[in-house]
């Protein structure tokens, strides 16, 4: 059985806008979106057009390249991250780059980017980010440090084994312990 | 995210929401499986639009080199850069991986900011040939006389180049 053996979701109610300053990157995602069930797509150029376009429709799901001009897909990000309305602050964003170095998705990531897409596109790695998307949103963190998803894929809230790391240590199966500090420093919050 | 760990002052924790899910439901008789070879498809569909542009930014790299020789403006460096950058992330997905190893060394070689002289000139005139060997004798895959070719700007580039600036 292939490991991709399972059912497809159905994309057409969702609005995804493509920015890409490469008019064929740009047409080839909007092809693989519709082969994979999307219809209701839009594309912008640059950032400037994809944060005008985000302004004007309910966009579901930006899909950015990293580098375009003037405004390139990291500052759209992060411009984004700023918007005063909930919404579109947290519209999930797949970044794609031939920046694929870890530093570089890294970088992305605490930016506040959601996926990270690395160039040459594999085409079942832009539906398998979708679906990541869909199927397994994150949470979204606000602090004076960082504003996007929670860049912890695992949610601790769901496992219920043993704790076994030392900072677990004193504490009871629900992590509960006496000497917890009352805060942290924002940047060592699961953000 | 840990549950267990109190949320620190200043920090706003937004729970997910199955909005997205709600609206992308699985579709029945839709299989992955089966429309993953659909989008491969896809991508060859483009190969057409894919040379056209290729030989676009090639010409595009010929005319801002000659304009580099004709003023030195500096500036136009990270105009080469730029392009090989973009045509780096394009060669493979479309079956010129020759096209992305030559458009990489070139992009993190003026992605480390070297100064603009004879040789710096001489890198990008070679990595231009380059390019244009890979498209006249349809050099496509990981083809052995176009690997030779990316070695020896690997060597070449190891001999010039100012410093490793990594990607970007």
């Amino acid at each position: 059985m292939s490991k991709h053996d399972r059912h497809l979701l159905d994309l057409s109610s969702l609005t995804i806008l493509v920015a890409d300053d490469n008019d064929v990157m740009r047409s080839t995602f909007k092809q693989l979106l519709r082969t994979y069930g999307a219809r209701k797509i839009f594309e912008a150029h640059e950032g400037a057009e994809a944060l005008q376009q985000i302004e004007e429709r309910a966009i579901d799901i930006l899909i950015t390249n990293w580098d375009m001009r003037p405004i390139d897909g990291i500052e759209t990000v992060r411009i984004l991250r700023r918007h005063p309305v909930a919404e579109k602050q947290m519209m999930p964003v797949i970044m794609v780059s031939a920046h694929s170095t870890p530093r570089n998705v890294r970088y992305a990531r605490d930016c506040g980017v959601n996926e990270f897409l690395t160039k040459p596109v594999a085409p079942i790695d832009l539906y398998l980010r979708l679906e990541e998307i869909i199927l397994r949103p994150r949470a979204f963190i606000k602090c004076p440090s960082y504003i996007g998803p929670d860049r912890h894929r695992h949610d601790g809230r769901r496992y219920s084994g043993p704790k076994r790391r030392v900072q677990d240590q004193g504490k009871g199966q629900n992590g509960e312990t006496a000497a917890e500090p009352a805060s942290k420093p924002a940047k060592e919050a699961s953000a | 995210m840990n549950a267990n760990k109190p949320i620190p002052p200043g920090v706003t924790i937004i729970e997910p929401t199955d909005a997205l899910r709600r609206k992308a439901p699985p579709v029945m008789n839709r299989r992955l499986s089966e429309v993953a070879k659909e989008a491969e498809a896809t991508i060859q569909s483009q190969q057409t639009a894919y040379q056209t542009r290729l030989a676009q930014d090639i010409e595009n790299l010929h005319r801002i080199h000659l304009e580099l020789l004709q003023t030195m403006n500096a500036e136009l460096l990270e105009e080469v850069r730029f392009i090989a950058h973009d045509m780096k992330g394009q060669g493979t997905t479309f079956g010129y991986p020759l096209i992305t190893r030559i458009c990489d060394t070139l992009a993190n070689f003026l992605a480390a900011k070297p100064p603009l002289n004879a040789k710096t000139l001489d890198v990008i005139t070679v990595h231009i040939d380059s390019l244009h060997l890979v498209v006249d004798n349809a050099l496509v895959g990981e083809h052995p006389d176009g690997l030779a070719l990316v070695e020896n700007l690997s060597r070449l580039l190891a001999l010039v180049a100012p410093e490793k600036s990594g990607d970007r």
